[in-house]
């Protein structure tokens, strides 16, 4: 069943979180998430920055009339930023479906094009004219990048791209040329981050080129820690030779974690049963939960539920949770808009009410 | 930890550290939830599948070290856009895909500095291999930007326009 409108689509992914979230591909239990994102640009024509409305408008009307010739992006449904209200925006951009960037509408003509099933996202007019995106559950770069490949195939037969025999892919910003690919990894790496060993590893990681993010929040006793491995070099590799890299980083750094998560359960369980219970138990009662409590709450219980101390909550159920417990699905899903205080009580109340549903998704 | 002030906005506390390791180089921001906020980072997690230029060229000069240009002369010269070397050693982007004709040289110096190399080995689009646009489409093109750049009163491009136009008519 396709939506017919905005609305429509945004009833239906509020019900239910995209396919990608559902926990369940390979190393699912470190893995969280494997993107692939393909910059591309129209031959010939101004980058989005310093394009004007006109040029704008017509980028946007030769990606919207490309799509239609494409057969996985049926139904798909196109966003475009001027016509969607700031909460509606900031929506898409907690789905991961839109960059920040995007939604700040800083080039004429800024759109989305997302399939129904929510795993293909195309940016039209953000840093490149466009921007396709797909992401899987789990560390799973490899399909990613056969259906990356197969659209970027077939956007090519309809469209000229911005290309140069020497250069490849000509993007607005050099850092992306060439292949214009971005392979990167959420990973979960609580571990070896409690063992302060995660730093070491991931100098090493550097020196390989490849680029390791972390982003964590501070409060909890078992710092739950997420870190994105992707690929610095985009040019003068080929395609399979940049995922490779990535992949095999990424699958060392499981081993690590797995072995460190060992020696924890190891030596420390209780501590650990302990944090991650008491995460559960705050996380099903509390009355008031704000967003930063619950994010890093529910990395905390992450962790119970990957080393299996948790038996009631699944991946599925708490990927969910995180998706919900943004700011602008608690509007959306009660359908106003609200102030932090009212949040934060609607957003307690929809924990307790999940999880006391159990572990059942959807 | 906990009295560390942001560093973007040097009032608030900061709640979000973020750590960064690129060829070997080890980097770390501390931010408040607001600021955090305003550079596009999100508390979700997953939500950081960030976008090279994002965060940094928010916090940091650009850092791809085009400072030091081993003494090259700067070329006021600008492309067609009206993008100037100038003006991307500011920003870090360029302003149409001809820029790359137009500064050449210092590209492929700054592709060689990002990527260690400027030489393309990943997949070919299909238009491109089967030989693109037509002599006959490219001179119907040409001949369209020229009337627009003419009315526009963009008389630097269409003196441009109208010189390749004229070469490719004459090949």
């Amino acid at each position: 069943m396709t939506p017919s409108s905005p609305d429509a689509a945004f009833d239906k992914w509020l019900k239910k979180p995209g396919k990608w979230l559902e926990g369940t591909g390979p190393y699912a239990e470190i893995a969280v998430s494997s993107r692939i994102r393909l910059a591309r640009n129209l031959h010939q024509r101004t980058f989005p920055m310093k394009a004007n409305q006109e040029a704008g408008q017509e980028v946007l009307r030769l990606m919207k009339e490309a799509a239609l010739k494409v057969p996985s992006l049926k139904g798909a449904l196109t966003f475009e930023m001027n016509q969607l209200n700031a909460l509606d925006r900031r929506f898409l951009i907690e789905r991961h479906l839109i960059s920040h960037d995007l939604s700040e509408q800083k080039r004429f003509g800024s759109a989305v094009i997302i399939d129904p099933a929510e795993h293909i996202s195309l940016m039209v007019n953000e840093e490149d004219h466009f921007r396709l995106q797909i992401i899987f559950s789990g560390l799973d770069l490899g399909r990613a990048w056969k259906e990356a490949a197969a659209l970027d195939h077939a956007f090519s037969e309809v469209l000229m791209f911005a290309f140069s025999p020497n250069w490849g892919h000509l993007t607005s910003c050099p850092t992306n040329a060439g292949t214009g690919l971005r392979a990167s990894v959420m990973l979960h790496l609580p571990a070896l981050v409690f063992q302060r060993k995660a730093e070491k590893m991931l100098q090493r990681a550097s020196q390989l080129g490849l680029v390791v993010r972390g982003l964590y929040g501070e409060g909890s006793e078992v710092k739950s820690v997420f870190f994105q491995i992707s690929n610095q070099v985009s040019l003068g590799k080929s395609e399979e030779e940049i995922i490779e890299n990535v992949v095999k980083l990424t699958r060392q750094l499981s081993e690590y974690e797995h072995q460190a998560r060992e020696w924890l359960m190891t030596h420390q369980r209780m501590k650990i049963e302990d944090s991650v219970w008491r995460a559960y138990g705050t996380l099903s009662h509390a009355r008031t939960l704000t967003s930063s409590e619950a994010t890093d709450l529910l990395s905390t219980a992450r962790l119970g539920v990957e080393l299996g101390l948790i038996p009631k909550l699944s991946m599925g159920v708490l990927n969910e949770l995180l998706v919900m417990a943004q700011p602008a699905h608690i509007q959306k899903r009660l359908g106003k808009e609200m102030d932090e205080a009212v949040r934060d009580q609607a957003r307690a109340e929809y924990f307790r009410d999940r999880l006391k549903r159990g572990s059942a998704t959807g | 930890m906990s009295d560390m002030l942001c560093d973007a906005c040097q009032k608030n506390p900061a709640q979000i550290h973020y750590s960064e390791m690129i060829n070997g180089k080890f980097s770390e921001f501390h931010l408040c939830e607001s600021c955090a906020k305003d550079k596009g980072m999100t508390l979700v997690p997953f939500a950081s599948h960030f976008s090279a230029g994002d965060l940094l060229s928010s916090l940091v000069e650009i850092p791809f070290g085009l400072q030091a240009s081993e003494g090259q002369s700067e070329p006021s010269e600008a492309c067609p856009c009206g993008m100037t070397l100038k003006a991307f050693k500011q920003t870090g982007f360029l302003g149409c895909p001809e820029c790359y004709k137009t500064f050449k040289k210092p590209l492929e110096a700054v592709l060689r500095q990002i990527h260690g190399s400027a030489e393309h080995v990943g997949v070919t689009p299909a238009k491109v291999a089967k030989g693109g646009l037509t002599k006959a489409e490219r001179i119907k093109r040409l001949k369209k930007d020229l009337t627009k750049a003419i009315e526009l009163e963009h008389f630097e491009e269409a003196a441009a326009l109208r010189d390749k136009l004229k070469g490719l008519e004459t090949e």
